[in-house]
């Protein structure tokens, strides 16, 4: 569904991301780790179209989307929720939710009423509905991210770091509301450190380490690969 | 079907529309016992709301931080003295060509203007207003530095003096009301809820599909046009018009800020009681010569530090009324509860 090929971003000389070639399936989740600084983020930026590539080309559905700002993208089926939640503070819970029903305004109001409602029930938010986006604690901080994303209908769901700094007892429930909307046939790219998390949903992953891809394949397989554990662990002396 | 429901109006919102129909009429119908000094001052400050309502709309929701309106106020005014005073237009047609005009202009001056960011883009805007007002100057047609005197003629064509006042008052309050209007349907749609998302955080608002470049050019383009209006129909008050007052930043710019800052940026009501606020002030103040400035400044200064929200803003913190409906009140279905 979503195809790059040779992508290369830079700021100046520093090369953040270097020739990455990353293809993600109808309905797959697909997990990405990596070292600080590997430019895990900066990929996402590039699917989103947040940050636009010096080199390659991104396709989706076969389509070329290189070039596409990310608010096209949004309304092809590509939604992103950030790392460090971006609640529109000056809104109730249920209106942020709205402004991805709308599409950022383009369709109907109260047709869309009944989508946002059934987001917040998914993502547990129903009983916060009402309240300013910015009373909320971290953890409904980061499913109202999941929502807003979520109300936009995505085809395709980029997660940014979205279990970092729960506790344990909170990223498990997030993990149960991500397990399910992977179910409902949502592909979703996942950038995590907490990797305990994302194995719990993904079922491939890839490795980024200096803005290029070293591994990619089944979790299992992938998280006991020598150069996997030697970025990881270090190694042996 | 979910069962919750979304209500847009609460119970006091029927009478606050009974008394915003009452005071329409009430304004419509102030020339039959208002005088001409009352009326001029009336239309100066329907002029000042207009344009303090779009600057909100500017900078309180779409993030467009322009300190450059001044230049539309002034092109409309010009505009307006040459359709209609050298021309022979119409006085109404003269006045919508005008707003019509500045609409035109800021197509191509808001699309250069916004490949530049933040503070770049407000210097840009006062620098766009500046280079307007030189080449008015320049214009041996617009009567260069001196500036042009509407023709006697053509201002007697409206009536005496008392009639005109009240020509003049109608003329900017249906341009207030026009652009109350505009403001608040716009707010209360989705449309709205886009720009107060952009305002909030620009890169997450377009992640989610909002269309932020032509949100803001939209914005511009509507306030530009306004601005050009109330130029034009203040300007036809004062029968004279010169580069420097048309394109006078303190004025059309720094008070309109003033206004907004105080009656609470980021609300529709705060402009509206901002403008109130401020001829209160100017009518009490303005005998004091330079104190009357030093005196807005420390009272801007301390509504700031005490109210970050604005007067309005500070009301509606604690009493929670809204004088314009923009809600979104959700009530679950029968035996659920919400917090």
């Amino acid at each position: 569904m979503l195809d790059l090929s040779d992508v290369s971003f830079r700021y100046g000389t520093l090369t953040v991301t270097d020739g990455v070639s990353l293809s993600v399936g109808q309905g797959e989740a697909l997990g990405i780790i990596g070292p600080n600084g590997a430019g895990k983020s900066t990929l996402l930026d590039l699917m989103m179209g947040t940050k636009l590539p010096a080199e390659g080309r991104i396709t989706f559905d076969g389509r070329d989307i290189t070039r596409m700002p990310a608010q096209k993208r949004a309304g092809l089926g590509i939604a992103r929720a950030f790392q460090v939640p971006r609640p529109f503070h000056g809104m109730t819970v249920f209106e942020n939710v709205l402004v991805g029903a709308t599409g950022g305004g383009r369709r109907n109001e109260r047709a869309s009423y009944d989508l946002c409602f059934g987001v917040l029930e998914q993502t547990g938010l129903i009983g916060h509905a009402r309240e300013p986006a910015s009373t909320l604690r971290l953890l409904d901080r980061k499913r109202l991210e999941l929502a807003r994303a979520l109300a936009t209908k995505p085809r395709l769901l980029l997660l940014d770091e979205v279990a970092g700094g729960l506790t344990d007892m909170e990223c498990k429930s997030l993990i149960e509301t991500i397990r399910g909307v992977s179910a409902s046939g949502v592909a979703i790219v996942w950038i995590e450190h907490i990797v305990h998390a994302l194995l719990a949903v993904v079922n491939r992953l890839c490795v980024i380490d200096q803005g290029a891809q070293i591994a990619d394949g089944d979790p299992q397989e992938v998280i006991q690969a020598d150069k996997v554990r030697e970025i990881y662990m270090g190694t042996p002396a | 079907m979910t069962g919750y429901t979304v209500r847009r109006y609460g119970q006091h919102h029927i009478w606050i529309g009974v008394l915003a129909l009452l005071s329409v009429l009430v304004l419509a119908a102030l020339p039959a016992f208002a005088g001409k000094a009352a009326l001029r001052i009336a239309t100066e400050m329907a002029g000042y709301m207009a344009l303090a309502v779009m600057w909100n709309l500017l900078a309180g929701y779409a993030g467009v931080m322009s300190i450059g309106q001044q230049a539309f106020v002034g092109v409309g005014a010009y505009a307006l003295f040459v359709l209609c005073g050298t021309m022979g237009l119409p006085l109404i047609p003269a006045i919508i060509a005008a707003g019509l005009l500045t609409t035109l202009l800021s197509i191509p001056v808001g699309l250069i203007l916004f490949r530049l960011n933040g503070a770049y883009f407000a210097i840009g805007t006062w620098v766009v207003a500046e280079i307007f007002l030189l080449l008015t100057a320049q214009s041996q047609t617009l009567g260069a530095g001196a500036g042009l005197s509407f023709p006697a003629g053509v201002a007697k064509s409206f009536g005496t003096a008392t009639e005109r006042a009240a020509l003049f008052w109608w003329i900017a309050l249906s341009i207030v009301l026009l652009s109350v209007g505009v403001a608040y349907l716009w707010l209360r749609s989705s449309r709205g809820l886009a720009l107060t998302a952009m305002r909030d955080d620009a890169e997450a608002a377009a992640g989610l599909g909002v269309d932020t470049k032509r949100n803001r050019l939209a914005v511009y383009l509507l306030a530009a046009g306004v601005a050009g209006m109330v130029g034009a129909v203040l300007f036809l008050g004062k029968l004279r018009i010169s580069p420097a007052a048309a394109y006078d930043i303190n004025e059309w710019t720094a008070s309109i800020i003033f206004i907004v800052v105080i009656g609470g940026l980021g609300r529709l009501e705060g402009a509206i009681l901002g403008t109130l606020i401020f001829f209160v002030l100017r009518g009490f103040l303005a005998d004091f010569g330079a104190w009357y400035l030093m005196a807005m400044g420390a009272i801007a200064i301390v509504v700031m530090l005490r109210m970050p929200q604005g007067i309005w803003g500070f009301l509606h913190e604690r009493t929670g009324i809204e004088l314009f409906p923009m809600r979104r009140d959700i009530c679950p279905p029968k035996g659920r509860a919400m917090s």
